[in-house]
């Protein structure tokens, strides 16, 4: 039995049972970071000093019969733009290359309580904005199936870490699909929870009406799991809402028969891949199989829903990276003479090149005489989709599909062609602008064995349905075998 | 052809403090930006006069807590991020 296969709960277990010490797994992982994380960038900072010490206390915790808390001696990785009490958080930005935050986030808080240890920061996109990883100022990350791949993005080193065994399971945020689409690339399980499922509080904004924080893992078990641990009201952030004390474990292996669930056809048109479409067509079989209705609804609006997300969060870009001015922390210029130009040089010098373009995008969508055209028509069409979507969770529990138009593409295939990498998130956008629930996990390979994802969608707090169709799938098909190959090949 | 020329790019740029840096960076901002608005202007041909804009994904209503005092930052803690402190202030370039 090899450490870096073992699940959390598995993990949680073993040291519960004292099988295992925490040091144990804690030091074997390090060990496989420092062997493979050369080759896969999937980290941009390793805690390594601080988890051992954490772990030795949790030794002499264990051996005293005082075990305290779910995640007792669980490793996790955490994505760089969540911030982390006294340690290096980046954004992966020039911008905070040296930034060390005062106070953990909120669901830092928790999964310490748990007693959770924090192994280190993962890689990503620049803020978070970018689908390949490729736009960190630091490195770029590789995809543990195919070196040549992208893991996707923005949460690319979070779901290569998991997906790679080096650690069971990290957090990242999704706004426009940055949990689901790099889980689909990289054949693990990423959730994005209903908006205000989750605090985002010490979560780096990035488009604060879309953003939520979600659990990527290998299965669907860990993951409810980690929601559970996660979620909840708090007073530190107005939008989070009351918590409804949901255990997402609870009859997640209920029988599905009966349960009907909409295929929307624009999911499987125009611009999909052929091998994605066949694999979901599979998929969809599989559900039939197990005594679900599948039916293909329409949902006309999706064909706008690229242009009104990148309008609306590009504005709300514009507006909260507006506070990284070189003052009260981050980065600054040198040699100004003035404020204005203090302002003008930090910022074009911390901010890369993806983020000064969205930032520019949001300011020109937010200035007088392009307010009403572009922001209030994007959040018109935001009404619409709305609507698509509430009137088909009248008649029906879940709505599938694929996550992504096409398995991973290679490092440097797309990055210099904007608008067709922002296109790519069309299938995982409707779930932001709405704020509902979805669910990316394996349905398949590529021929060239790269993972396909199917997102699984439910109506706003229905994360207890998604979770159950999930994991009523994934007892019928998932890539664990294949991915504990992948592992193997790596070391 | 969308209305976005470099001439509106460096406006832009200059809304959001950010240098351009170069005539060369302003030209290429303007090509992929104008990709952009020229791709989001599919939005025109939608009948959206009666719709309500949506802000935001859920309903909420203003939530308050009790006005108790709690313990604030430090100074030290507030400033420990900053390049540029003096006598537990920031310390700026001059404004004029």
């Amino acid at each position: 039995m090899n450490i870096y296969e073992l699940t959390v709960e598995e993990l949680y277990e073993k040291i519960a049972q004292k099988e295992m010490k925490p040091s144990e797994v804690v030091g074997a992982l390090f060990e496989d970071i420092e062997k493979i994380d050369d080759t896969l960038g999937s980290f941009l900072f390793v805690n390594k000093e601080n988890a051992l010490k954490q772990a030795e206390h949790l030794d002499e915790l264990q051996a005293q019969d005082k075990m305290e808390g779910e995640l007792f001696g669980v490793p996790m990785g955490i994505k760089d733009n969540i911030v982390t009490k006294d340690v290096l958080t980046t954004c992966a930005s020039r911008m905070l290359e040296d930034f060390h935050p005062i106070y953990d986030a909120t669901v830092m808080e928790k999964l310490n309580g748990e007693s959770s240890v924090l192994m280190g920061k993962n890689n990503m996109d620049e803020f978070a904005m970018g689908g390949s990883n490729e736009t960190s100022y630091f490195k770029n990350v590789r995809n543990p199936w195919d070196t040549d791949a992208v893991p996707g993005g923005s949460s690319g080193g979070s779901a290569a870490a998991v997906a790679a065994g080096l650690v069971p399971y990290s957090l990242g945020s999704d706004t426009g699909g940055s949990v689901r689409q790099p889980a689909s690339f990289c054949g693990v399980v990423g959730m994005k929870p209903t908006y205000g499922r989750v605090s985002r509080y010490g979560l780096v904004a990035f488009a604060s009406s879309l953003d939520q924080i979600g659990p990527i893992t290998r299965n669907v078990r860990d993951n409810a799991k980690i929601l559970n641990i996660i979620s909840g009201t708090n007073h530190r952030d107005a939008t989070s809402m009351p918590d409804v004390d949901q255990d997402f474990l609870e009859g997640i292996d209920a029988d599905l028969s009966g349960k009907k669930i909409a295929v929307p056809e624009e999911f499987l048109g125009e611009g999909i891949d052929q091998e994605v479409t066949d694999a979901v067509e599979k998929a969809i079989k599989t559900f039939e199989d197990m005594g679900a209705t599948v039916d293909r609804v329409s949902f006309p609006h999706i064909k706008y829903v690229v242009s009104a997300y990148y309008l609306i969060a590009s504005s709300e870009a514009s507006s909260n990276l507006a506070r990284f001015d070189g003052i009260r922390y981050g980065y600054r210029a040198e040699g100004t003479k003035t404020l204005e130009e203090l302002y003008r040089k930090t910022r074009a010098e911390g901010f890369g090149e993806e983020v000064k373009r969205r930032i520019l995008l949001g300011t020109f969508v937010l200035s007088a005489g392009h307010y009403d055209q572009y922001y209030i028509r994007a959040q018109k069409l935001r009404s619409k989709l709305e609507e698509d979507m509430l009137k088909t969770f009248e008649d029906y529990d879940l709505i599938i599909g694929p996550t992504t138009t096409s398995a991973a593409y290679d490092i440097g295939e797309k990055i210099d062609d904007k608008l067709r990498m922002y296109k790519d998130d069309i299938l995982t956008i409707p779930a932001n602008l709405t704020g509902m629930p979805s669910i990316s996990i394996p349905c398949g390979l590529s021929g060239k064995k790269r993972p396909i994802g199917l997102q699984i969608i439910g109506n706003h707090f229905e994360e207890s349905k998604v979770y159950n169709a999930a994991y009523k799938f994934e007892e019928k098909y998932n890539l664990h075998e294949e991915l504990k190959e992948v592992q193997k090949e790596l070391r | 052809m969308s209305e976005i020329t470099t001439d509106v790019v460096k406006h832009v740029a200059n809304l959001a403090r950010i240098d351009v840096q170069s005539e060369e960076k302003a030209e290429e901002f303007t090509k992929e930006l104008d990709a952009i608005v020229d791709y989001a202007k599919q939005l025109d041909e939608l009948p959206l006069s009666e719709t309500e804009p949506m802000f935001h994904a859920l309903d909420l209503t203003n939530v308050m807590r009790e006005d108790e005092a709690s313990e604030p930052l430090s100074q030290d803690e507030a400033l420990s991020n900053s390049k540029s402190t003096e006598d537990g202030q920031f310390k700026v370039p001059k404004m004029l």
